[in-house]
């Protein structure tokens, strides 16, 4: 073992590896840094260039950028409250309230220390574990993966604010978005509204962007505010070196968020896209004091960043020793082992253990260099976050919506985000939180999936009571929804996410919510008693019958705290009056408006015209740019999407009416 | 002024760049786009890429070819992509893997004729079953074990279905588990004890399922799926070695060739599945001209040295070729299927669920 890990260590450091693993850590940076790319992206783009070299040379590139994504993917969550990708999705709870108080330096010098420590704490424990994993590995079955997810849910009594109910309401609806498509048990389409894009489900990436982005820069654009609320000179208590000191004082949440990582990595199929929201709310339910989560609390940003990069190399030994892919990235990187010749098996434990080694060491050297290099740039990166909001918020926007674009390449893309981004600012208003949301849309399909599969694979129930994990993951369940019903009759020692402002108009939107979601969970029941296959319409069923009563109940409070508010008020029209003051409702709708113009536009003219046209007219109109200002703007914007989209990924823009 | 002349000028250069058509038989200095069904970096993505990295230096002038991936329809958006585009300039070839069931039994979602496209070219990606031993000690103990559990993608999956009909004509009693994501998601099952049997691609079994667990004794090769060449006729398939076909495990172990209506159905649909993994086609309106050109450049570029090396790498040994003209006739047989076909294939969907 000794031997192999030096030999590994002797070849990542042998010309030309040391420079393929700079290459790709480097280009890693950058594609991680741009929302919607991410390290699939990555490697699909540097694995042709791979074909023919060395297999040493050739992993040290692939690797280089694999393990770096996860780093640089901070930086949108941190500045714009947009997860760079699946893996920083949790990051932006507390990450982006942290920028908004001026102390996005220090969120970042947290972020990337735990990054690295958690890189390279991953990679060594997995070395370390390498004769036993496979047993770990085999011991989880499909029932222990459906109570993993069940689990998992769990945490929206964690992500739910000071309101479960709207909390568990949000998850149901998230649940039920998943269930959207074919149904993978019996391929049969559900609620899929006669269209082509509805029928392999929603993607998540253009829901998260949405989301989160959308209601950000919209408030940005209409206060006309930098990111950050605090102004620069005020901004003293944020500096990276204080980012770097939390991640001392918070050593053993590190230490427990990596291991968290690296063993829910190793799994396949659920590693990295809820590996950070697991230790997000390990954190949070390990801390005594969590009235600070939610609200910019530095431990938010450790967790998941330390568990994220540690979950690379959690996946990366089942898929080079057993052939078992953790994740999409893992899978790529096993084509990539078998196109050079190599057979993922024992051999990768034996006769190639060197190999092996350095495909770790490179994950090791890659998180610490990347850590270096963002460390370098963060002075620079986070002043971003005190420009004013028009010089940043279409450059934003381009971003975003070519992120949602990479999803699938359809306006289905587009429509998604914007309705998303709409919901996301109305339930901002209304107080709802938007984080179970994402949780149960990154579980459902994992549960349906795994609880269609038990259920056919286990007779009877037995599986309950005798499977010992799955028993113990049942007791964490129980322990879990206890705490958490404890704290409903505490809600002070619960944290507050992100809402809105109090009061009348909040409630007046937190109605108009409950009735949204009753009347769609009302409709689809009805629609998934027409399933003709029971196993087609068993999950929603499921869902939605816990959904009703949960949004009824909630309807029930709201109406009674709206009726309260607008008695207060002295009347609907006054109500109504103050509700729209209080969401700024013409500028948000003129912010939608220009967002709705780039989408219809693009249908006649093409992404490549109507974006540049739309940046164009809003620096103009709204940011009262000079004219070569705003056209300079624009060009950049043409020029991003033309060089970066079509050129260097070569996206499919959409075919328009004018230009084909 | 200026500024409007400005934008006037980039409106002009895009719409003149996207739309300009190709006049010659040499494409140099043109630009491919191929299009696959699948997110990037799965295999169908992967295998494309691969293909398409050869392909642009077997076509006159060496254009560019660039790869773009339209996923979603469960595979049928890229087909309607096609299917939509008017005044092609034979500058987009839509490359993927193509489900027969789906256009079979007429798949909600896809609008596409595929008869009405002209076929550049297409590989086929043949199968096999294999089984766990702890239960089925050796192959031919395979009808008499009850109750093995059959690990499955979705009911209308080639794969669940090739291997739900082998073993219904061997008269296995069997439990369908259905709704795995993918061959590795089944095999992960199997490793685990959770599925018994799995039909699966060869090259999944030669790279995944044979290093580990046939060699040490834990899974045991059944049977590989046989390939129908273009007389109906059931022809070997040199990369399935040793691994006998169906139809020589069945008269092993049944002692007669197999025959019935199941196994009708099974010859019927065996081309049909198989034969056309990842096909080529162009828009429906494309020039004649163009098309030979390209489906003769496929050829060369499955007849290529480099690619061939490279093919091994990938799946083990090389993918079979099916000429334009077998995969043409291939696809009108699947697009005019006779009403029995699609009646029990939609019955058979309908019971694997």
């Amino acid at each position: 073992m000794i031997d192999g890990m030096l030999a590994g260590l002797a070849l990542v450091f042998t010309w030309p590896t040391i420079a393929y693993l700079l290459l790709g850590v480097f280009i890693g940076m950058w594609i991680g840094a741009v929302p919607g790319l991410g390290g699939v992206v990555g490697l699909v783009l540097l694995l042709p260039f791979t074909y023919g070299m060395d297999p040493v040379p050739a992993f040290a590139l692939l690797m280089g950028l694999y393990a770096v994504t996860s780093s640089s993917d901070t930086i949108a969550a941190i500045l714009l409250g947009i997860p760079g990708s699946v893996a920083s999705q949790a990051t932006i709870l507390d990450g982006y309230p942290l920028a908004k108080k001026g102390q996005a330096a220090r969120a970042f010098g947290a972020a990337y220390t735990v990054s690295a420590v958690g890189g390279v704490f991953g990679a060594v424990l997995m070395a370390a574990s390498l004769p036993f994993i496979l047993p770990v590995i085999f011991a989880f079955g499909l029932p222990e993966f459906l109570m993993l997810g069940l689990l998992g849910l769990t945490m929206v009594g964690v992500l739910s604010g000071g309101s479960i109910g709207k909390g568990l309401t949000v998850a149901a609806f998230g649940l039920l978005l998943t269930t959207i498509g074919y149904a993978e048990a019996t391929g049969v389409p559900r609620f899929h509204l006669g269209t082509e894009y509805l029928l392999d489900g929603i993607p998540l990436v253009p829901i998260v962007l949405g989301l989160f982005g959308i209601p950000e820069l919209l408030e940005m654009a209409v206060k006309d505010t930098s990111i950050s609320r605090v102004r620069l000179s005020d901004a003293r208590d944020g500096d990276m070196l204080r980012g770097v000191r939390d991640v001392v004082t918070h050593r053993w949440l590190t230490l427990r968020s990596s291991l968290i990582g690296t063993y829910v990595g190793i799994l396949p199929g659920l590693g990295g896209s809820i590996v950070d929201w697991i230790a997000y709310g390990h954190a949070v339910q390990s801390a005594r004091d969590k009235s600070k989560f939610g609200k910019g609390d530095i431990r938010g940003v450790i967790a998941p960043e330390a568990a994220n990069n540690s979950s690379r190399a959690g996946a990366l030994i089942p898929t080079v020793a057993f052939g078992i892919p953790g994740s999409p990235g893992a899978a790529i990187l096993l084509s990539a082992l078998v196109i050079m010749g190599l057979q993922p098996g024992p051999d990768m434990l034996s006769v190639n253990l060197d190999l092996t080694f350095s495909m770790i060491w490179e994950i090791v050297f890659a998180n610490i260099l990347v850590a270096a290099l963002l460390m370098l740039l963060t002075r620079r990166i986070s002043k971003i976050a005190f420009l004013p909001a028009h010089s940043i918020v279409p450059g934003v926007v381009v971003v975003l919506l070519m992120g949602a674009w990479v999803a699938s390449s359809s306006m289905g893309d587009w429509w998604t985000c914007l309705a998303m981004g709409v919901l996301g600012y109305a339930m901002k208003q209304g107080g709802w939180p938007r984080p179970p949301l994402v949780l149960a849309l990154v579980l459902g399909t994992l549960i349906e999936y795994n609880f269609q599969l038990t259920m056919q694979s286990y007779e009877g129930l037995s599986w309950l009571y005798q499977r010992p994990i799955v028993v113990c993951i049942e007791i964490a369940i129980v322990v879990t929804i206890f705490l958490a019903a404890r704290g409903i009759t505490r809600p002070k020692s619960l944290p507050v996410s992100d809402s809105g402002d109090a009061g009348p108009a909040m409630s007046l939107m937190s109605v108009g919510l409950a009735v949204m979601f009753l009347a769609l969970f009302m409709w689809a029941y009805m629609d998934a008693r027409t399933f003709e296959d029971p196993e087609t319409a068993r999950f929603p069923l499921i869902v939605l019958t816990a959904a009703i009563p949960l949004a009824m109940f909630v309807f029930v409070q709201d109406v009674r705290a709206c009726r309260r508010g607008v008695s207060a008020l002295g009347g609907l029209g006054r109500t109504l009056k103050f509700a729209s003051k209080s969401w700024d409702l013409p500028a948000s709708l003129n912010f939608v408006a220009y967002l709705l113009a780039i989408i219809l536009l693009t249908y006649v003219v093409g992404q490549l015209v109507a974006v540049p046209v739309v940046v164009a007219a809003y620096t103009r109109r709204w940011g009262k740019f000079s004219w070569s200002a705003s056209i300079a703007y624009a060009t950049i914007s043409f020029l991003v999407i033309w060089i970066l989209y079509t050129r260097i990924m070569n996206l499919h823009l959409y075919p328009s009416l004018l230009f084909g | 002024m200026r500024n409007s002349i400005i934008i006037m000028l980039i409106i002009g250069s895009l719409s003149g760049g996207q739309g300009c058509t190709r006049e010659s038989e040499d494409f140099a200095g043109n630009t491919i786009s191929v299009y696959v069904g699948r997110p990037p970096g799965s295999g169908a993505d992967l295998a494309v890429r691969a293909f398409v990295r050869h392909w642009q230096k077997h076509i006159p002038g060496r254009p560019t070819m660039v790869v773009k991936n339209v996923p979603g329809g469960g595979g049928s958006r890229v087909w309607n992509l096609a299917w939509d585009k008017s005044n092609s300039n034979d500058l987009e070839i839509f490359f993927s893997p193509v489900s027969a069931t789906a256009v079979i039994v007429r798949q909600e979602g896809l609008r596409a004729d595929l008869s009405k496209m002209p076929l550049i070219g297409s590989l086929m990606s043949p199968n096999m079953t294999f089984a766990r031993t702890d239960r089925l000690k050796r192959a031919e103990d395979l009808p008499d074990v009850k109750g093995l559990q059959f690990g499955g993608q979705a009911p209308a999956h080639r794969f669940s279905i090739l291997g739900r009909l082998t073993l219904d004509i061997l008269g296995v009693e069997y439990r369908h588990v259905t709704g795995f994501r993918g061959a590795s998601d089944v095999f992960n099952a199997m490793r685990r004890g959770e599925v018994e049997i799995q039909t699966a691609p060869l090259n999944f079994y030669r790279f995944t399922v044979e290093p580990g667990l046939v060699q040490s004794g834990e899974v045991i090769p059944l049977w590989y799926n046989p390939v129908v060449d273009e007389n109906g006729e059931i022809v070997p398939l040199d990369a399935a070695g040793e691994i006998p076909s169906f139809v020589d495990y069945y008269e092993a172990k049944i002692g007669k060739p197999p025959s019935g209506e199941l196994f009708e159905m099974l010859l019927w649909l065996l081309p049909k599945l198989n034969g056309i993994t990842y096909a080529a086609f162009l828009p429906p309106d494309s020039k004649g001209q163009t098309l030979e050109i390209l489906r003769d450049s496929f050829i060369r570029v499955t007849e290529d040295e480099e690619y061939r090396a490279e093919e091994v790498k990938m799946f083990g040994f090389n993918l079979p070729v099916v000429s334009p003209g077998h995969g043409t006739r291939i696809i009108e047989d699947m697009t005019n299927a006779p009403e029995h076909v699609k009646t029990f294939l939609n019955q058979y969907i309908q019971q694997g669920r």
